[in-house]
């Protein structure tokens, strides 16, 4: 049963969470005298007292069952979103509400697919705020409400559980409130080396902040036209790109080495060995197919741009540097699909994940090995221990989903009248939190071409992509809404 | 604090929920996948899964930051095991529960803490010394008792026909001059309220009130309860609470009858049990019942392994016209059922495990808890620290949290039922019945 009263009250405090960080993006707006303020604080304000009503006429007694932990989830990003879009909207970014919506949504799921044509003509507020949405979305806006907010505190094991990426969600310390603020503590941590290292390459504060925003979460929304590749500086590259790796990692690792120094907990970790060597090898393959058609002058610039696109794309980031489009077969290929494997568990990066990837290739080993010798009992294990037969079945039916998502989302592009490369493509992107696809999407156009309701379906895969299917998908069950 | 719970039974996960709330960071280490799962969902902990005597899985749960350790798991080796292994982890203080009286009464073990072990719970001990209160102040259905057994809090269910009942409480002013007492809370459709002097009591209340000793007998007239002596006893069940039960009756000189089904227990219990006798039969089948002369017993425990048959021992044994029937029940949830089938008290080992597990847990501060049933609300005995908040102050001015009633304050020996002048004392005893938002802030208050 879902008691809906409860669930807009929950679903309400995540919003109040969200809303003051609308505020942040003034102070830049006064330094640099732009016209954005009046939006930033309409829809602050709006969006304030919307969910302070919300709040206020729904009752607050009692303990959130499982259904409605994921209900709230769900309807807290739809809302987010939603929200999340009016200072776009109220200051005229987009000509239509569906586009400041996709904006908000490629934001907070940290896709980084973008609508927006001149991006550098826009207002620094603006862009501020379209790049916070990133950081806000990479590490959760229902684990930020977690941190700041006690009043979620009772059932908020439901609400961490459907948005932590993953099959398990595992807590750093005994008590919600206090693992969410320590991940929220980790990341900023993390996220201020880089704004330092960025500065010492030269780049602006605000360009420094943005990019972090979009390193971090994984987002890959830059203030540039040209992204990335705008600076044309191989320090900014590589800094930008080993962040892009680190948050593509779990953040229980980062965790144990900055609290407890456990550095040796990376080398034992069996996700970060096979998505460390997932990058590698595709890295190499990647600049070598690069020198071969001699695109670039030789191998280490070859290197630059293959370690960058390929760590940006399969932490699904989205930065550019190149138009890989313009990359032999080979490349593209490869980074198409990079788009699928995604980063770790427990990091800001989307789609299928390093873990289940890796844990299927461990279960299809098993049943090639059970075939040679059926007599044999074998046991699957993951970091030295049992993987329980749910988390197998979870692992295998997320994927089942995961694809049958990306096949009807694609399919309906193509029914919309989109080539197949960019059906194909723009649906990966966004349902793997990418950003930027091939074809008419690629790293050098983007999505403002679409009509309104290839937008939609966009927006609806990178929904569907940032919490991980199940808890979209669960939601169109009939059984769902059963008493 | 950080605490280490091991096994996530009734008790286990009882103690968790309460250190939970109380502000404890707390880890619960259980075997079970489903039942780990279940508490991962439902309480703000950490869960382990695995066995809570192994070094690995304590490593893993963080033993060794740990303050204290509670081992309430199933089995009495592992709850020993872990507490020896978490005294070299150097926890500080370290509970188990331990059911085989082998471990938990040997003179030899028990000296000087010989297993790592601070306080050994023996449930079985715990349990048949409720009862034999429960006997012994017939009109109750539950008893605390504080300062050594001077200050009394019980619970009763109020039938018709009382005294007490169609007024509000404050014309009850010139009986408690005489004999002051404290109606703390109401269960009534439910709900715990605390009544104030507009409050009407009405039939089929449960009233917990505080008074002295020597007060109670003429508060159950006033509540419409007889006191009657009790002669007669049926034990039904001979398991290990069964016999102990059966001692300390035999003990208090009362006659008893134990009701055993397995033939060869009962041969043993004849041979330990001298003044008792041991009947061979069902506990639910009315004939033996009958004619042993359950209509005559002043009291029927029913304590068998199985709480369905100790429910239905009970029923039974109501209807034939036993005057209190008491059974043992494991499951916490179906005690609110027991008022609807006219059962009036009951026995539940995780209400009375867990009592004792938060009085040592929150040693020094409390002297003694008692818990109310289905509400987490807790009468506590609380000793007023010289330098505390409160010390020095009229009840009326130390600014008490709402959902804090003072039932009764102990002054150089002297027992007081305070009114709203009367003064704490530095060193004073203090019984304080409190709703569980209020628990925490009293302790700041007191300490």
């Amino acid at each position: 049963m879902v008691r809906f009263g409860l669930v807009l009250n929950r679903t309400a405090l995540i919003l109040l969470a969200v809303a003051p960080f609308m505020l942040t993006a003034i102070p830049f707006s006064l330094y640099y005298r732009t016209n954005d303020i009046q939006a930033l604080a309409i829809s602050f304000a709006i969006t304030g007292l919307a969910a302070g009503a919300m709040y206020g006429c729904t009752p607050k007694a009692g303990e959130l069952n499982h259904r409605e932990g994921i209900l709230i989830v769900a309807l807290g990003w739809v809302l987010t979103a939603g929200f999340g879009a009016l200072p776009f909207y109220l200051y005229g970014t987009f000509p239509t509400y569906t586009d400041a919506y996709f904006e908000a949504m490629s934001g907070f799921t940290t896709t980084g697919a973008s609508v927006l044509g001149d991006i550098e003509a826009q207002p620094v507020g603006i862009l501020f705020w379209r790049s916070l949405t990133h950081w806000l979305g990479g590490m959760g806006i229902v684990v930020l409400s977690l941190a700041v907010l006690p009043a979620l505190g009772a059932g908020g094991m439901q609400l961490y559980k459907a948005e932590v990426p993953g099959p398990t969600a595992d807590k750093l310390v005994p008590r919600l409130r206090e693992t969410a603020k320590r991940l929220y503590l980790v990341y900023s941590t993390i996220s201020a080396a880089e704004v330092v290292l960025l500065l010492l390459g030269g780049m602006p504060l605000f360009d420094s902040l943005t990019h972090m925003f979009g390193t971090m979460g994984t987002g890959g929304f830059s203030p540039k036209n040209a992204s990335v590749g705008y600076y044309h500086s191989a320090y900014l590259e590589m800094v930008i790109a080993a962040f892009m790796f680190i948050a593509g990692a779990n953040f229980l690792l980062h965790y144990n080495a900055m609290a407890k120094g456990d550095l040796r907990g990376y080398l034992k970790d069996e996700e970060v060995r096979f998505y460390a060597g997932v990058v590698a090898f595709t890295t190499l393959t990647v600049a070598l197919a690069l020198v071969s058609h001699k695109l670039y002058p030789g191998f280490l610039t070859a290197l630059r741009h293959a370690v960058f696109n390929v760590v940006s794309i399969i932490t699904t980031t989205g930065f550019v540097t190149e138009d890989f489009g313009k990359w032999p077969p080979y490349g593209h290929y490869i980074l198409l699909i990079l788009m699928f494997i995604g980063g770790c568990t427990g990091s800001t990066g989307g789609a299928i994940k390093c873990m289940r990837i890796w844990l299927l290739l461990k279960i299809s080993y098993q049943q090639l090995f059970q075939i040679v010798h059926p007599k044999a009992v074998r046991t699957l294990r993951y970091n030295g221990r049992t993987v329980p037969p749910d988390v197998i079945q979870g692992v295998q039916s997320m994927f089942a989903l995961y694809m049958l998502t990306f096949l009807v989302t694609s399919a309906a592009l193509a029914a919309l009248g989109h080539d197949v490369v960019t059906a194909i493509s723009a649906i990966a992107a966004t349902l793997g939190n990418v950003g930027p696809g091939l074809g008419t999407v690629g790293p050098v156009e983007n999505y403002s071409h679409f009509p309104l309701a290839s937008k939609w379906v966009c927006s609806f895969a990178m929904f569907v992509g940032r919490l991980e299917v199940y808890s979209v998908v669960v939601l169109m069950v009939p059984e769902f809404w059963r008493r | 604090m950080k605490s280490v719970i091991i096994g996530a039974g009734e008790v286990g996960f009882h103690i968790a929920e309460r250190l939970t709330r109380e502000g404890h960071d707390v880890v619960v280490i259980e075997q079970d996948p489903a039942v780990r799962q279940r508490v991962q969902n439902e309480l703000d902990v950490m869960t382990f899964e695995g066995n809570g005597a192994s070094p690995s899985v304590l490593e893993a749960a963080g033993i060794q930051g740990a303050d204290l350790l509670i081992a309430v798991a199933d089995i009495d080796e592992v709850n020993i095991a872990a507490c020896v292994l978490a005294k070299e982890y150097g926890v500080e203080r370290r509970i188990a529960r331990v059911r085989d009286p082998e471990f938990s009464e040997h003179p030899f073990l028990m000296q000087g803490r010989r297993l790592g072990i601070d306080l050994m719970i023996n449930p079985t001990i715990v349990v048949a010394e409720e009862i034999l209160d429960l006997i012994k102040t017939p009109a109750a259905a539950e008893v605390g008792k504080f300062v050594e057994g001077r200050v009394m809090m019980l619970g009763l269910q109020i039938g018709p026909g009382a005294p007490i009942l169609d007024r509000p409480l404050k014309a009850l002013r010139p009986f408690h001059a005489t004999t002051p007492f404290l109606i703390v809370a109401v269960y009534r459709d439910g709900r715990l309220l605390i009544p104030d002097g507009g409050t009407e009591v009405a039939p089929g209340d449960h009233l917990y009130f505080i008074s002295k000793r020597e007060s109670i007998h003429d508060i159950l007239t006033l509540l419409g309860k007889r006191e009657s002596i009790i002669h007669r006893v049926l034990v039904v069940g001979g398991g290990r609470v069964g016999v102990r039960v059966a001692e300390l009756l035999e003990r208090e000189q009362l006659s008893v009858k134990l009701l055993e089904r397995n033939p060869n227990r009962c041969a043993e219990l004849s041979r330990r049990l001298a003044h008792t006798l041991v009947l061979c039969g069902d506990g639910t089948d009315l004939r033996t019942l009958e004619e042993e002369g359950i209509g005559t017993m002043d009291a029927v425990v029913a304590v068998t392994d199985d709480e369905a048959t100790n429910i239905l021992a009970a029923l039974l044994a109501k209807e034939q016209g036993a005057k209190k029937v008491i059974p043992l029940i494991k499951r916490q949830h179906l005690l609110h059922l027991l008022p609807h089938l006219g059962i009036d008290a009951a026995i539940s080992p995780r209400m009375a495990t867990a009592s004792v597990i938060l009085k040592y847990v929150r040693k020094g501060r409390v002297l003694s808890i008692f818990e109310i049933p289905e509400s987490d609300a807790e009468t506590l005995e609380l000793v007023v620290t010289p330098g505390s908040r409160v010390a020095g102050k009229a009840v009326h001015e130390a600014s008490l949290p709402s959902g804090a009633i003072v039932g009764a304050i102990v002054h150089r020996e002297e027992i007081v039922i305070p009114r709203g002048d009367t003064i704490f004392h530095p060193e004073d005893r203090v019984v304080i019945f409190a709703l569980p938002a209020a628990i925490r802030n009293l302790e700041q208050l007191f300490s």
